[in-house]
């Protein structure tokens, strides 16, 4: 596998997911920056944590506009996995590859913790090594978390099963003390129409260690790799996403 | 937005030399120029093949100028070949001639030589009634008829003279004497606006070195070469360099209503803190101004909407205004 992990100006997470990759899980991983035209050659790209462009106009709002971007639209439209964390979750709402917002957290805090998070959806690239309603445990890191949307669009998302995660009790329940930032329903991440494209606040790449007290976002990346190896993945054409076609040929979840 | 290549545009008015369309926006009408010309209210007519491309050149070129100059207009954009995009008004039936120096029915009337400078740019009134052959009015005969209070009068009358004067000076830059010229003003909701066009059928522009006629006046006293005035005329104004018309625009983004503002209540939880109890709500928001090369303030405001709609504003959780910020001297 081989992982771009994408480098905006601000962003402060890529390391974390470097390493995670290419340390951590032993496969390849590149940056590529914002002002690339090409993924080079990547099967993984992931829109990392951090403050691109300042969180100016607002977070994730500018960095739609780097020229990678288009890149990763084409990737994304032809299947390839596109893994977005924290700010990179906000980047994909902003570029509208996935629906909603991520605004102020409800109580004006910035939130530094881990979370737990359970598991709501495996049938996606980035969760088929979890058990379905296994509850994570993951830090969050953000000012702007809660997550928000119309009510048509949420019961969207409910209805496609495209709510990913949701913020827990470690009991597994969900319930408004576990939401750390007053998301719409406990939402903490979600994938597009396709399930090619996740995006969600908590950190993975910080919890792929023993010393970082949980190892839970280990999977995700794992379960990429896998995906990879899978049929799912083999339907997915990098000539095509190449060529800028839209055809996507990822599973649907 | 060319509606009136379709055959769906609906004509909302047909004057003498120009139709007027209905567009894909109720706020927008798209002005044609036809190449009818027309003199002595409608008794000596004519067609003079591109003219109606000519005159709406030049009224695209001096609309411009005057918003650049703060001056309010009907104009938006160019709208294609011989039409400009404008905004729908409601017209006033009146024309405000204002004149810089002696001419046509002025000279008549008083017995002033043609060509003579006044001491002072003076301001007529006419009412539009073809009927009535348009006849010279006064402030009163304007009030009893309904067309204008004394204070809208007042307002028409200051942008007259501002509008002659930005003109006349851009004029003689181009080598040209602005004599006269003939302005129609139109309402949009309460905002007063120079309507109509600016072309030489609606104005006096002598050659400023031999005196040469360039306007319609080569028309109705039969003097030839109609089209090759206004091509002179065109031609002249476009060998001087207009400034760049920069438009302020301000867009304001607030957190949509119903949407919860973190912000907002902290800085409302400060103010009671600080004594001032009566602050019910507060929303924080974003001031974002603009300065935009556009060829009028709506074309600015029209593509700072755009702007807001695609990046400056997220709709999901934001809601936006857009004013345009008057220029300095302006007389919006």
């Amino acid at each position: 596998m081989k992982c771009a992990v994408i480098v905006f100006p601000g962003s402060n997470c890529d390391r974390d997911a470097h390493r995670a990759v290419a340390e951590v899980l032993g496969e390849r991983a590149v940056y590529v920056r914002h002002d690339a035209t090409n993924l080079q050659d990547a099967d993984l790209v992931l829109l990392p944590g951090g403050f691109s462009y300042g969180d100016y106009l607002r977070a994730g709002a500018l960095a739609r506009f780097a020229p990678v971007m288009e890149a990763v639209r084409r990737f994304a439209a032809a299947g390839g996995p596109v893994l977005g964390i924290c700010n990179g979750f906000q980047i994909l709402c902003e570029a509208g590859m996935l629906p909603g917002a991520l605004v102020r957290n409800r109580d004006r805090r910035f939130v530094c913790r881990p979370v737990h998070l359970v598991v709501e959806n495996t049938e996606t690239p980035f969760t088929s090594r979890y058990a379905p309603g296994q509850v994570i445990r993951l830090p969050i890191a953000h000012g702007e978390g809660c997550y928000v949307a119309p009510g048509e669009v949420l019961d969207e998302l409910e209805r496609t099963r495209r709510v990913v995660f949701r913020y827990c009790h470690p009991s597994g329940s969900v319930t408004a003390e576990a939401n750390p930032n007053g998301s719409a329903r406990n939402i903490a991440g979600i994938v597009n129409e396709a399930g090619n494209v996740l995006g969600l606040m908590p950190h993975p790449e910080r919890a792929v260690e023993a010393y970082m007290t949980s190892t839970d976002g280990l999977a995700m990346f794992a379960a990429v790799r896998d995906w990879l190896a899978g049929p799912g993945a083999r339907a997915v054409s990098r000539d095509q996403a190449a060529a800028g076609a839209t055809t996507g040929g990822a599973r649907r979840v | 937005m060319n509606g009136a290549d379709s055959p769906a545009a609906p004509v909302l008015y047909r004057g003498k030399a120009k139709t007027v369309y209905g567009t894909d926006r109720p706020d927008r009408v798209l002005v044609r120029f036809r190449d009818d010309i027309t003199a002595g209210n409608g008794q000596k007519r004519a067609e003079i093949s591109g003219k109606g491309e000519l005159n709406s050149r030049i009224s695209a070129l001096l609309f411009s100028e005057l918003e650049r100059a703060g001056v309010a207009t009907h104009y938006v954009a160019d709208g294609g070949p011989a039409a400009l995009l404008c905004r729908l008004v409601q017209i006033l039936p009146l024309e405000v001639v204002v004149r810089n120096r002696a001419a046509g029915s002025l000279s008549a009337r008083l017995g002033l030589p043609e060509g003579e400078v006044l001491p002072e740019p003076i301001v007529e009134f006419y009412y539009k009634r073809d009927d009535l052959g348009d006849p010279l009015v006064n402030r009163d005969h304007i009030r009893i008829l309904g067309i204008a209070s004394d204070a809208v009068l007042e307002r028409i009358e200051a942008i007259a003279r501002r509008a002659n004067e930005v003109l006349a000076e851009r004029f003689a830059r181009a080598g040209l004497t602005l004599v006269d010229i003939k302005l129609e003003f139109g309402l949009a909701g309460d905002e007063l606006l120079v309507a109509d066009e600016i072309s030489p059928d609606t104005m006096r522009v002598w050659d400023a070195d031999s005196g040469e006629r360039l306007d319609k006046d080569r028309f109705r006293r039969d003097l030839g070469g109609v089209r090759e005035g206004y091509e002179t005329i065109l031609r002249r104004l476009e060998g001087t360099v207009s400034s760049v018309a920069v438009f302020t625009v301000c867009v304001r983004v607030f957190p949509k209503e119903g949407m919860l503002d973190p912000q907002g209540r902290a800085v409302r939880d400060g103010l009671h803190t600080l004594g001032f109890p009566g602050v019910r709500d507060v929303r924080v928001g974003k001031a974002i101004r603009l300065d935009v090369v556009a060829p009028s303030a709506a074309a600015a405001r029209d593509q700072a909407e755009d702007m807001a709609r695609r990046v400056l504003a997220n709709p999901v959780i934001e809601q936006f205004t857009v004013e345009a910020v008057l220029p300095q001297g302006g007389s919006r």
